[in-house]
């Protein structure tokens, strides 16, 4: 049985490029397509950081709470991970909702309104 | 039919015998109601008295019946079903079903939500010798044999595949079912190949195995690829359509989840002081016992026991108890008629459902499922151009949109559109949204715009219900959009649910069904579809 718990990750812009494709080798589909929603403190772009929240593999959540396990799995995996452990030091991880976290961090999602 | 069948049924329903000696089928013709009903409407009237609320019931299965009906003569659309666990999976390739939430797990992702309206039956095998009788029908690459009943792969050096060339449509569901005998190394993984791969679960034991596979376009084959040692024996293989316009997400923190629940509170038996995060609207707050609650934060006072209307701002509401408060329920104001006044929570995970309508929840941050589009499936949401259509609503006097359905590119800068505010039937064809609050329906296009042509674009979506969670509000939308014949011919866009593709925009809130129908209809149809789709969120 799978085991699904919450996260919230929040990414630097700066590394939301290596961030998607980490989570993509990590955890395959079910990590591919994260990170797509836009934020910045005022909720205009262009975007500071990225965000996904929702559930993830329990399995997964542990990994990303300990570097060294992360570190293990990624040189099984034939990635570096010297940037992996970079990336999740430089990112905001919480069991949080969204909304609590983005409010502790003064981040707004960015909306495009489309006229109306 | 003959009454003396029915007689059994009656008797038990009713206790009596029914002595109608006339045309039975035409009598009840004459009454309208269809004969194939009478004995359920027996057991219903034995059960209940004929009050408003059988009456309601009596409505409401005749909704469901045209909701049933609509797709009938071939229209293209959907139907989505929150309250049918049957049609939800947690993952996107339909290996784990979805569990009923609120039972101490906690509320389950869906990863993949089944179109109903087809009724699920599987097509036909695809695959020719799937049971591996003969030494036929497939090409055996390096490694690969058929003998003794079986597939059988030794290591070799490098991987290779058994492949079948099928008949597969772009975007079309596929449910592939495998049985692996002995497997004692390496890994065996059931593809969709030519064009782009599709890749189902790559296994490392034996069993039986079923999942679900999206093809791709350009998909000719199904293939068994195996790692260069996998050494397995694969007994038998099907594959088989699945007809319908499913809906997926891969990324499974962008995956909705199922919920029943409605009270904000926890540990609500007996409750302890806690704060809830709540947004700018009206609650109703009730519990009884000999003590108070004061409200702070979000909203201010104190209360006893009782029921009463609190108005909250955007925040954290903290309620400190004295004394014993018991069966506390915080729920948004106008969420659910009829629901029982009270649901136990007892944790995050763990709290009362029965009477409480099932919903997808869209967190509003990514959450979205995806209908993959193919050549003619959804032509009738694009205009002759190939431009998108986007349907969503920002709540009243708001700036956030939040997407129900989208499709195509709508890009940044869009600028194009329009919004018909509720119960707008300007011109009988355009829209009709039920709305116990008051926002807005906004329907745009990403490449035309002005009303006359996305009047045109849009053929129909007929239904969509949704709790809007952030304002409190309840808003069952049923879209009735309808205009000339649809005249994209190969459209190729996804249709998504709950986010649009490129803008965001995304749904903070509930959606209870979707039935979406490509064809004219008559208004009868909308009503029972309105109060269909009202039934399940229990707004009317």
């Amino acid at each position: 049985m799978t085991i699904w718990t919450h996260r919230t990750i929040i990414v630097p812009d700066a590394v939301v490029v290596p961030a998607r494709l980490a989570c993509e080798a990590l955890a395959g589909a079910g990590g591919s397509g994260m990170y797509t929603t836009p934020l910045s403190p005022t909720g205009a772009l262009p975007a500071t950081h990225w965000i996904s929240s929702g559930l993830i593999e329990h399995a997964f959540a542990d990994l990303l709470a300990n570097p060294d396990a992360l570190a293990a799995v990624a040189s099984a995996a034939g990635l570096d991970p010297a940037p992996l452990v970079a990336i999740i030091a430089a990112s905001y991880i919480t069991d949080e909702p969204a909304d609590v976290a983005l409010a502790r961090l003064g981040l707004q999602l960015c909306h495009e309104p489309f006229n109306a | 039919m003959s009454i003396n069948s029915l007689q059994p049924t009656l008797r038990g329903a009713t206790g009596k015998e029914l002595q109608f000696t006339g045309d039975f089928h035409a009598y009840w013709d004459q009454l309208g109601i269809p004969p194939g009903q009478f004995a359920e409407r027996m057991v219903a009237w034995k059960a209940l008295p004929q009050n408003a609320a059988w009456i309601d019931a009596t409505e409401d299965a005749d909704a469901a019946g045209v909701v049933e009906g609509l797709w009938r003569n071939g229209e293209q659309g959907v139907w989505y079903d929150a309250s049918d666990l049957s049609t939800m999976f947690q993952d996107a390739a339909g290996m784990l079903p979805v569990y009923m939430p609120g039972q101490g797990q906690v509320d389950p992702p869906v990863g993949l939500l089944l179109d109903k309206r087809l009724g699920l039956a599987r097509g036909p095998e695809l695959l020719v010798n799937g049971e591996f009788t003969t030494d036929s029908g497939w090409t055996k690459n390096a490694g690969w044999g058929i003998s003794g009943g079986a597939a059988v792969r030794v290591p070799d050096a490098t991987v290779s595949t058994l492949t079948q060339n099928i008949a597969l449509s772009g975007g079309k569901a596929y449910v592939v079912t495998y049985s692996i005998s002995s497997i004692s190394a390496g890994s065996v993984t059931p593809r969709l190949s030519g064009g782009t791969t599709v890749s189902g679960t790559a296994r490392v034991s034996a069993g039986v195995y079923t999942e679900i596979l999206f093809a791709a376009a350009g998909n000719t084959r199904l293939e068994l690829y195996a790692a260069a040692i996998t050494n397995t024996v694969i007994d038998s293989i099907s594959v088989r359509e699945l007809p319908g316009n499913h809906a997926y997400q891969a990324t499974t923190t962008s995956r909705p989840t199922l919920s029943a629940r409605y009270n904000l509170l926890m540990g609500t038996d007996a409750l302890a002081t806690q704060s809830v995060n709540v947004v700018a609207a009206s609650y109703t707050l009730c519990f009884y016992g000999a003590g108070s609650v004061t409200l702070s934060g979000a909203a201010a006072g104190t209360y006893s026991a009782g029921s009463r209307s609190i108005t909250c701002t955007a925040g954290s509401l903290t309620l400190t108890v004295s004394g014993g408060v018991n069966q506390a329920d915080l729920r948004a104001a106008n969420d659910g008629v009829g629901i029982p006044p009270y649901q136990r929570v007892v944790d995050a995970n763990t709290y009362d459902t029965v009477g409480f309508p099932l919903y997808l929840r869209f967190d509003g941050v990514d959450d979205n499922l995806t209908i993959p589009s193919s050549a003619s499936v959804f032509a009738f949401l694009h205009n002759g151009s190939g431009s998108s259509v986007h349907i969503g609503f920002s709540p009243s006097g708001g700036a956030v949109y939040h997407t129900l359905l989208s499709s195509g590119n709508l890009g940044s800068g869009t600028t194009v559109g329009f919004s018909v505010s509720q119960d707008d039937r300007t011109d009988g064809r355009l829209l009709n949204i039920l709305n116990n609050g008051s926002g807005t329906l906004h329907v745009s296009q990403a490449a035309v715009g002005g009303i006359s042509n996305a009047r045109r674009v849009v053929s129909i979506v007929n239904a969509v219900g949704v709790h809007e969670l952030r304002q409190g509000r309840t808003i069952v939308s049923p879209l009735a959009v309808e205009t000339g014949s649809p005249s994209q011919a190969a459209a190729s866009y996804d249709l998504m649910i709950g986010r649009a593709p490129q803008a965001g925009l995304p749904l903070a809130g509930r959606i209870f069904g979707v039935i979406i129908r490509g064809g004219t209809r008559g208004a009868a149809q909308i009503v029972a579809v309105e109060k269909f789709l009202s039934a399940k969120a229990r707004v009317y």
